[in-house]
C-alpha cells in the first residue's frame, strides 16, 4: 500500500516537472564585463534600439533559426510578438539600412559556440543547455 | 403705383391683405431661415470638426505602428515618410513626429505643443506596452473644415429658402383665395349697394360657416337696420314736408291776417293777407319798421291790448278800427295771444279778420231800425230811447235839456194838391234843413207825420235855435217843374227839469206850447208856460 502511494506521488511529480516550460536565459561571453541586463536592456539590444554594451562595445546579437522553439519562446516571452511579427518588423526597417536583425545561427550549438568564442556576442538559450562556458546576464520568463 | 381696381373699389396693392400677409410671412420666413442657417452652420462646423477629429484619430491608427517604431528607434526616415503621408491628407495641414529621445521630424509647418488647434497622439513603444516613446502632432486643416461647413450651411440655406419661398407663395395664394378675394368681392358688392336699398350681400356656400359668413350675416343685419332707419326718416321727412307745405298754404292763403309781433310792436313775421289788410303796398318796404299799433286809429288802445296779451294767459279779442285811409273806415277783429319763441323771447301772435263789411252791415241794420226811412231821422221808437239816455245823462250831470216840438204848418194842402210824392219831398227837405241847423249831438226825431221832436242840450240857446229853425223852414221848397211851395212851422218848447222830469210829460207840455202857437197865429215858437197848466 505504502509502495503504491509512493509510485503515484512520483508519477505526479514527474508529470509536473515535464509540464513546466524550460526557462530561457540570455548569455554573453565570460569575458564581457556586463554582469546583468534588465529586461528593458535586453529588449533594446535585440530590437535594435541600443546596439552597445555598457562598456561601449558593439553587441553581436545572435538569433536561433526561425522555426526553432527557443526563438519563438524568446520573442513571445520578451515582447509578446510572434516570429512572423518580428520578421515584419525587421523587413520594415531593412530598407532604411539603419538597423539590421540579429545574426542568424544554424542551431543552439553554433550559437553557444559563437558566444563562447566572441567577446561581444550576446545570445539566448534554454537554461537546460547551459554548461558554464558562458555568462548568464538575464532570464526571460 | 400699381393699384387694383374692382367695380369702383380701389385698393392699393401694397395695402391688400394678401400682400401684407405675404410680406409678413416672407419676412418671418427669411428671419427664421437666417436663424436656422446660423444655427445650422455652427452645428455643421462643430460636426465637421468632430469628423476631422475622428479622421485624425483614424489616420493616427493607420500610421501608429510605423510611427511608434520610428520613435522607438529614432528612425527619422520612417518618421518623415509617415509625416509626409499624414500631411498628404486634405484635413491635415502639418504633421510632426517626435521621440522622447530627441528625434523631431515634420512635414509642412514645424509644430510645437503651443501651436493652437493641434491634435497630439502619444506613441507607445511597440515592445513594451504602457511605455511612451514619442508623439505624433497633427494640425487639422481648419480652412478646409470651415469651407466644408460653409458649403453645407449654404446648401441648407438654399434649400430652406426655396422651401420657405414655396410656402410663402402657397400662404399668399391661400390667404388671397380664402380671405382676400372673398372680402374684396364683399367690399365690391357692399360698395354697389346704395344705403337704404333692399339689396343684401350674397354668402358663398363655402363661407357659410366661417368668419366671412358671420361678417356677411352681421353686415346684412346692419343693412336691414340702416334701411329701416332710412325708411323711417324718409317717411318722417315726407310727413314733415307735407305738414310744412300745408302750414305754409294755410299761412299764406289764409283770409285772415297773421302777424308775429315782439314786445316793441315790431312785426317779425306776417302773411300776405296782413299786408292787404293794413293797406301796405308793395313799395312800402319799410313797414316792418313801423310799429304794429301805429296802423290803427287808436294806437294807444292797441299798445295796451298787446301789453295785456303779453301778460294774459288767454287770448284777448277786440274789434279794432284801422287808421282811416281815403275816408274809408275799416274794422279788424283781432285775436291776440302770446307765444314764446325758441330764444325764450315773448312775442304775440295777432290774427286779424276784416270785419268792416259786417260792421257796416250792422250799422246799416241799426240805422234802418232806428231811422225813419223817408227822412233818415230817428223814428219815434228809437228816438224815445235816445231821449231816455239823454235825460238820464242830464240827470247824472245835473244839466238841462230842451224838448223842441216842431209841427209843420200848411203841410196837408201840399199832400192834397200836389200828391204824396211832393209831400215826401217836402218832408225830406225839412228834415235836411233841421239837421243842418243843429249840432251832431242834438237828437232829431220824426215824431209824427209832419211833427218833429228835437232834444238839445243848450237850453239857454233854445229860443235862438227855434228862431233859426223857423227861418229856415220858411224858405220856399222847390218841387220841380217850376213849382214852389212855402210852408211854416209852429214850435213848442219844454225844458228838463224845469217843466218836469218825465219824458212823456215834457213831450206833452211841448205839445201844449206848440198848440198855443198854432192857435195864436202859427209860424212862431213858445215855451211851455207853467201858468197854462
Amino acid at each position: 500500500m505504502q509502495k503504491l502511494f509512493n509510485i503515484v506521488m512520483l508519477s505526479i511529480l514527474l508529470l509536473v516537472a515535464a509540464q513546466a516550460p524550460a526557462g530561457i536565459v540570455v548569455i554573453v561571453n565570460n569575458e564581457n564585463p556586463v554582469s546583468e541586463l534588465s529586461k528593458r536592456e535586453i529588449i533594446d539590444i535585440y530590437m535594435g534600439r541600443n546596439l552597445y554594451f555598457s562598456d561601449g562595445k558593439l553587441a553581436l546579437r545572435l538569433d536561433h533559426p526561425p522555426t526553432s522553439g527557443e526563438r519563438e519562446q524568446f520573442y513571445q516571452t520578451l515582447v509578446k510578438k510572434s516570429v512572423a511579427q518580428m520578421n515584419a518588423y525587421w523587413a520594415k526597417l531593412l530598407f532604411t539600412g539603419r538597423a539590421s536583425p540579429p545574426l542568424l545561427m544554424g542551431d543552439s550549438e553554433q550559437l553557444l559556440d559563437t558566444v563562447r568564442n566572441n567577446r561581444n556576442a550576446i545570445g539566448y538559450i534554454e537554461e537546460s543547455n547551459l554548461d558554464g562556458s558562458v555568462k548568464v546576464v538575464g532570464r526571460v520568463d | 403705383m400699381a393699384a387694383s381696381r374692382w367695380l369702383g373699389v380701389s385698393i392699393n396693392t401694397r395695402s391688400s391683405l394678401a400682400y401684407q400677409a405675404g410680406l409678413s410671412i416672407l419676412l418671418g420666413a427669411l428671419l427664421l431661415t437666417l436663424c436656422f442657417s446660423f444655427y445650422f452652420y455652427d452645428r455643421t462646423y462643430r460636426e465637421q470638426l468632430q469628423t476631422a477629429d475622428q479622421q485624425l484619430q483614424q489616420l493616427f491608427d493607420t500610421v501608429e505602428n510605423s510611427a511608434a517604431v520610428a520613435a522607438y528607434l529614432d528612425n527619422d526616415e520612417i518618421a518623415l515618410e509617415v509625416a509626409r503621408g499624414l500631411s498628404r491628407n486634405d484635413i491635415v495641414s502639418a504633421a510632426t513626429i517626435t521621440s522622447l529621445t530627441g528625434m523631431q521630424v515634420s512635414s509642412g509647418t514645424e509644430l510645437s505643443m503651443t501651436t493652437p488647434g493641434i491634435k497630439s497622439f502619444a506613441l507607445e513603444s511597440p515592445f513594451i506596452s504602457g511605455d511612451t516613446v514619442g508623439s505624433i502632432t497633427m494640425l487639422p486643416n481648419h480652412d478646409l473644415i470651415k469651407a466644408s461647413a460653409q458649403t453645407a450651411a449654404w446648401r441648407h440655406v438654399f434649400i430652406t429658402s426655396i422651401q420657405s419661398l414655396a410656402l410663402v407663395a402657397l400662404a399668399i395664394f391661400l390667404v388671397h383665395r380664402n380671405l382676400s378675394a372673398p372680402i374684396k368681392r364683399l367690399a365690391g358688392q357692399l360698395h354697389l349697394i346704395p344705403p337704404g336699398s333692399k339689396e343684401r350681400l350674397q354668402c358663398p356656400r363655402s363661407h357659410e360657416n366661417d368668419e366671412i359668413g358671420l361678417l356677411i350675416k352681421d353686415t346684412n343685419r346692419l343693412l336691414t337696420a340702416t334701411q329701416n332707419t332710412l325708411d323711417g326718416e324718409r317717411r318722417l321727412r315726407e310727413y314733415a314736408e307735407s305738414l310744412e307745405r300745408q302750414f305754409r298754404l294755410i299761412f299764406e292763403k289764409a283770409s285772415c291776417g297773421i302777424a308775429l309781433v315782439n314786445a316793441h310792436g315790431k312785426i317779425l313775421m306776417h302773411n300776405p293777407s296782413l299786408e292787404h289788410m293794413l293797406n301796405i303796398t308793395a313799395t312800402q318796404t319799410d313797414f316792418r319798421n313801423t310799429p304794429f299799433h301805429s296802423f290803427f286809429a287808436d294806437p294807444d288802445q292797441v299798445r295796451t291790448l298787446l301789453e295785456r296779451a303779453h301778460h294774459a294767459n288767454n287770448p284777448v279779442t277786440k274789434d279794432l278800427q284801422l287808421k282811416p285811409t281815403n275816408d274809408e273806415t275799416r274794422w279788424l277783429n283781432s285775436l291776440i295771444s302770446k307765444v314764446t319763441d325758441e330764444d325764450g323771447e315773448m312775442i304775440v301772435e295777432c290774427i286779424l279778420y276784416d270785419i268792416s263789411e259786417r260792421t257796416a252791415r250792422e250799422q246799416q241794420t241799426q240805422f234802418e231800425a232806428e231811422r225813419d226811412p223817408l227822412t233818415g231821422l230817428y223814428n219815434r221808437r228809437a228816438g224815445f230811447r235816445k231821449i231816455e239816455s239823454a235825460v238820464q245823462q242830464a240827470k247824472e250831470t245835473s244839466s238841462r235839456c230842451a224838448f223842441i216840438l216842431v209841427d209843420l204848418d200848411k203841410f196837408k194842402p201840399i199832400n192834397d194838391n200836389h200828391g204824396h210824392d211832393a209831400g215826401d219831398l217836402v218832408l225830406k227837405t225839412v228834415a235836411h234843413r233841421l239837421s243842418s241847423h243843429l249840432r251832431q249831438h242834438d237828437i232829431v226825431i220824426r215824431w209824427g207825420g209832419d211833427e218833429f221832436l228835437i232834444i238839445v242840450e243848450q237850453v239857454n240857446h233854445s229860443a235862438r235855435i227855434a228862431e233859426k229853425l223857423l227861418q229856415t223852414l220858411q224858405d220856399d221848397i222847390d218841387l220841380g217843374n217850376g213849382l214852389q211851395v212855402s210852408i211854416g212851422a209852429s214850435i213848442g218848447i219844454s225844458l228838463f227839469p224845469d217843466h218836469g222830469d218825465q219824458i212823456e210829460d215834457l213831450i206833452q207840455r211841448a205839445d201844449v206850447a206848440m198848440y198855443q202857437v198854432k192857435e195864436s197865429g202859427r209860424n212862431h215858437y213858445a215855451f211851455y208856460a207853467t201858468a197854462q197848466a
